[in-house]
Parts: C-alpha cells; sequence; structure tokens
C-alpha cells in the first residue's frame, strides 16, 4: 500500500502540474478496479493555479500588464521554479524579482528593465505589510538655530531607498497614464524612496535625485547643521545660501509626508 | 467523559458572528449592535504591520475574536510549522481568543505550499498523524483547538472510509472540537450522493464548538463551496437541525466575495440568529427535535450534464480577507 507521504507526494506533483496526472495512477492504493479521479485533480491543479496567478497579478500588476498575455505562463514557470515555500500567502512571490533576473534572459533582452520593475513592486508590497510601528513625534522649528544644530531628523523606520539602472518610477507612471508598454528606455540611474505612511498605512514613493539620495542617506547620522553643509559640499556650482534654502524647504516636506516623524537630538 | 467535552462547557457563548474581511471591515467593525463576535484568519494578521495591525486593534477593541485558520496543514506529513505556531499563538495571546480553528484537510507537503484546502486520503494511518499533530498543537497553544470537515471535489486514493467516519475517528482520536460547516456538508451531499442528515447523524455533534454557514454556487458539474452568494434553505435547515440537538458556542456567517449591499449580509445574521434562539429554546424545553427533511437528490448525476466550467469555480479558493 502506499504511505501517506508518497499518495500526499503525488498528489501534490500533480495538483502543482509538476508531473502529468497519469502518473498518479501508478499508487499502490488503487484497487484495481479503481481509476485516479483525473477530472477531480484537474480541478484542484487550476484552482491552485487560479490561486498563483492571482496573487502574482496583485502584486505585480505592472509586471502583469507589460507582459500581457504572456504573463499566465510566466506565472506557471515561476511556480516551478519557486514553489510557495511559506505560509503567508503573499510571500509566496517574493523570489519573482530574482526569477526574472536568473531564468528569463528572453524577457530581460527586450525589457531589460523588468527584473527592477519586479523589485520595485516587491518593495512596496512588502513594506505595506511589514511589522514596524511608525510613531510621529513632535517637531522643533528649525527657524530655531540652536535647534539646527543640535537636532537631526527621525526617518519613517519603514524607509527604503533604492537605486535602480532604470527609470523605475517614470515607467510606472507611463504606463499609468496607458502609455509605455510598448516603449522602449534607455538605461539611465534613478533612486526611489519608499516608506508607508503612519496614518493613511499606504505606500508613498518619492523620486530623488543624486544629491536628494545622497543627504537621506546620511539624514539619521547627521544633524539638520551637517546636512546643510553636506548640501553645500555636493553643490560646489551654487550659490550655498539659496542651496541650504532649498535644503530646509526638502526637510519640511520630508516631515509634511512623513518621510521624517520627528526629531532627534544629535551628541557633539 | 472525553477531556474536550469538559472543556466545552467551560468556553463562553459567544452568539452569532460575522467573518472579519477587509472589504467589509468598516461596516462590520461599526455594526455591534447585530454581531456578536468576529473570526478571522490568522494568516492575514500573523507578524503583519500597517493597516492589517490596525484593523486587528479595532476588531479587538470591540469584539470577542477567534481565528480560523489556513495553513496549519494538520494533515500533512510535513512537521508542524514551528514559525506558524510561534506567530499563530502571539496571535492567540493578544486576540485572548477562547479557541483557534483550522481545516481537516492538508495545505502542504515536503515543505510545498499550495494555498488550498486539499481532501486527504480517509486512511487509519491519516487518523493517527493528525491525532498526534492536534495534541501538539493544542499543548503548543494552549487553547481549544476545532478541526473543520473542508468541502471537496474529489476522493483522493487511499481513502478506507467515508467523510464521516473519518471526521468522527478524528475528533475522538485527537481529543479536539468541532468547527461544522454545514454548507460544505451541504454541498459534499450533493457532490458526492450522501444524505446530509445522515452524516450528521454519524459524526460527535456534541464536541461541535462552532458552526460557519455560507452560501455556495452550482457549476456546470459541481456545486462549488464560493462563500459568495447568500445561504440556501436546505443549510438554515441544516444548522436548525443541529442546533436543536447540541449547542454551538458560536454560530458565523462565511461571506468572502461577491459582496451584496451590507445590510442583506446583516439580514443573514439575524436570520442566523432567529434560528439559533428558537432551536435553544427546543433544547431546553427537552421536546424532541425536528426529524430531518427529506433528502433531496442526492445523486450526483443528477447535476447538469457538460463539460466542468473550469471558470466557475475560479474563486472557490479560501484565502485573504
Amino acid at each position: 500500500m502506499s504511505s501517506l507521504h508518497e499518495i500526499e507526494k503525488t498528489l501534490t506533483s500533480v495538483w502543482m502540474q509538476r508531473q502529468p496526472i497519469e502518473s498518479a495512477q501508478s499508487l499502490s492504493c488503487l484497487l484495481e478496479s479503481d481509476q485516479f479521479d483525473a477530472d477531480g485533480a484537474r480541478l484542484y491543479a487550476r484552482l491552485i493555479g487560479y490561486g498563483h496567478e492571482d496573487v502574482l497579478t496583485s502584486i505585480y500588476p505592472y509586471c502583469a500588464e507589460l507582459l500581457g498575455n504572456s504573463w499566465e505562463k510566466l506565472v506557471k514557470k515561476y511556480v516551478s521554479v519557486f514553489p510557495p515555500d511559506h505560509f503567508h500567502l503573499n510571500s509566496s512571490a517574493r523570489r519573482f524579482p530574482q526569477f526574472i533576473r536568473e531564468h528569463c534572459a528572453d524577457l530581460l533582452e527586450k525589457r531589460p528593465y523588468l527584473a527592477e520593475l519586479a523589485d520595485y513592486e516587491w518593495l512596496e508590497m512588502e513594506l505595506l505589510e511589514v511589522d514596524t510601528t511608525v510613531s510621529v513625534t513632535e517637531r522643533t522649528p528649525l527657524s530655531d538655530p540652536e535647534a539646527f544644530v543640535s537636532l537631526g531628523p527621525v526617518l519613517n523606520p519603514t524607509l527604503a531607498v533604492k537605486t535602480y539602472k532604470y527609470p523605475i518610477q517614470k515607467i510606472v507612471d507611463l504606463l499609468d497614464e496607458g502609455k509605455g508598454s510598448r516603449k522602449k528606455f534607455a538605461p539611465e540611474k534613478s533612486h526611489v524612496a519608499m516608506y508607508r505612511d503612519p496614518f493613511s498605512h499606504r505606500v508613498r514613493i518619492v523620486e530623488l535625485d543624486d544629491n536628494a539620495q545622497v543627504l537621506l542617506s546620511e539624514a539619521d547620522v547627521s544633524s539638520y547643521g551637517q546636512l546643510a553643509k553636506r548640501c553645500v559640499e555636493l553643490n560646489p556650482e551654487r550659490n550655498p545660501q539659496s542651496a541650504v534654502t532649498d535644503l530646509i524647504e526638502l526637510i519640511e516636506q520630508f516631515h509634511e509626508i512623513n518621510l521624517f516623524v520627528g526629531d532627534r537630538k544629535v551628541g557633539k | 467523559m472525553p477531556d474536550f467535552l469538559d472543556t466545552k462547557k467551560r468556553l463562553p457563548n459567544l452568539g452569532i458572528g460575522l467573518g472579519l474581511r477587509r472589504e467589509l471591515a468598516t461596516q462590520t467593525l461599526e455594526s455591534k449592535s447585530r454581531i456578536d463576535w468576529l473570526e478571522l484568519v490568522p494568516e492575514n494578521y500573523m507578524g503583519l504591520g500597517g493597516a492589517c495591525r490596525e484593523r486587528l486593534e479595532s476588531a479587538r477593541n470591540k469584539f470577542p475574536l477567534v481565528t480560523h485558520g489556513i495553513n496549519l496543514s494538520i494533515g500533512s506529513t510535513d512537521d508542524l510549522n514551528s514559525e506558524y505556531l510561534s506567530k499563530l499563538k502571539k496571535l492567540l495571546d493578544l486576540i485572548d481568543a477562547p479557541w483557534f480553528s483550522d481545516h481537516l484537510c492538508f495545505t502542504s507537503c515536503d515543505g510545498i505550499y499550495m494555498h488550498d484546502l486539499l481532501p486527504l486520503p480517509r486512511s487509519k494511518e491519516a487518523i493517527k498523524l493528525i491525532a498526534e499533530k492536534v495534541k501538539r498543537v493544542q499543548e503548543t497553544i494552549g487553547r481549544p483547538f476545532l478541526l473543520e470537515n473542508i468541502s471537496y471535489y474529489m476522493n483522493v486514493p487511499g481513502c478506507e472510509m467515508n467523510d464521516s467516519q473519518f471526521l468522527a475517528e478524528v475528533a475522538e482520536k485527537a481529543d479536539c472540537g468541532l468547527l461544522l460547516d454545514v454548507n460544505n456538508v451541504y454541498v459534499n451531499s450533493l457532490n458526492h450522493g450522501f444524505d446530509p442528515y445522515q452524516y450528521l447523524d454519524q459524526i460527535p455533534l456534541e464536541r461541535t464548538v462552532q458552526i460557519h454557514v455560507a452560501g455556495h454556487k452550482q457549476g456546470s458539474e459541481y456545486v462549488i463551496d464560493t462563500h459568495g452568494s447568500a445561504v440556501v434553505e436546505p443549510v438554515f435547515e441544516l444548522l436548525q437541525y443541529v442546533l436543536e440537538r447540541v449547542e454551538a458556542k458560536g454560530v458565523m456567517l462565511e461571506r468572502d466575495q461577491n459582496f451584496p449591499e451590507f445590510e442583506e449580509i446583516l439580514m443573514e445574521v439575524d436570520r442566523i440568529r432567529a434560528i439559533s434562539d428558537a432551536a435553544a429554546q427546543v433544547r431546553r424545553s427537552g421536546m424532541p427535535p425536528k426529524a430531518a427533511s427529506a433528502p433531496k437528490h442526492f445523486d450526483r448525476k443528477a447535476a447538469p450534464a457538460g463539460h466542468r466550467d473550469l471558470a466557475e469555480v475560479k474563486h472557490a479558493r479560501v484565502l485573504s480577507a
């Protein structure tokens, strides 16, 4: 007689479409007169397949839109390479960017930005769910000179800053406008800051230029004054006063959109 | 007397509840006057922050909560997932759930999660394995555990008994409670050609702690447990049949998709409450409960002929809120 494990293993292979349905006919627990319920097995295989496609489509809507009719086939290939290995449903989609990078050379030839787009979409998903509490605290106005040197910003703890080789945010914006699905994009370095808003719980995305990216990467260990100094260094061609004014405006904006969530004291 | 029946006596009577679903959360949380308690899918809240955490906090501030899991995979030959159990325990402790439940099925094998409720070979080997795993789960979590009868669309190889015998033996050997889904009983009776009342008479109804009521959909060949339609009269009749015989500590409506106006959902909750109240009176009066309704055509071949319409069963997955 087939063991319970042998039966479950065979059914899993059949339902996950890793083995043909007919292979289940070899289970020794089937009596000679019995037939394996191939119709029932096909039904479960389809249900499980629909489940995978639903999850992947909901997490990677831009990739799905770009790939159109070939999306379903790609999801099947992804699941066969990286079968779901976690009890959390969304987690079954986490290796999709890796799959694109390592197993989809043909797709990357036509759309070399696809792995980065998938990475961008997965990051959004991760930040939506990450179990981090974001508290917003009261601030001291930057107009206080003492505060300017003794305080620095508290970054939203869900913040992730990514640098891509392609203009991923621009691609996303074009897809949102219904354009861009056939467009070719040349490499163009881009930075995005992604974080979860503590009030709406939605993920917010901010495009950063090179200097803003550098300043943001140093913000959690710097005072506002140190950031101002760095800003002047990064903009040698600009009038220092105007560069600092722009920085203060940016800092205020970051507080307003909850990318910064308070002030912290900075040791001398 | 088995231990679980003693445990059941001490459980609170939660009344009539509803499954907490993201799409209906705002209205659900505002309907305390007509909903007594909520059931949530733990996988949608375990270790998650943001909107999920906020919804959980709002729910636990207003309602008693219990969980109904999907991926414990109690029938799998894989060992219990310690990360899963640890996160589940943390959640159950947070909400102080009087009990928790999952399905009599397997959802994973050799570490692969299929994220669907899959039927088991109904064998002695499976019963032994499940009974051992249930005992370990109850010990780890420290709260009463219930198993739910699933709807199934094929008899897998290796079955040595029918579904009611299997459910009864598992519950007795594992000494756990039952979450009886009367819609699943009805759907299975249509798909596999048996009398649902006979099924109910063959299982240890006294172990029933919680009852699920839901709607289904007639596919071209199978009746599908979609949780996406209004509850049909025969399912309400099965509910009445059960509640006139045993006390359940909580009865609830599952509605997961194809959402109508929220008032329609509340009216179904009201209907469940009316049946529950009337049945409680019958139990208290000592009058004989209502006999089973005449069995319908429990012949799978009676369903319309034709190829199975896979598109129609697309939404049968039990998924996230």
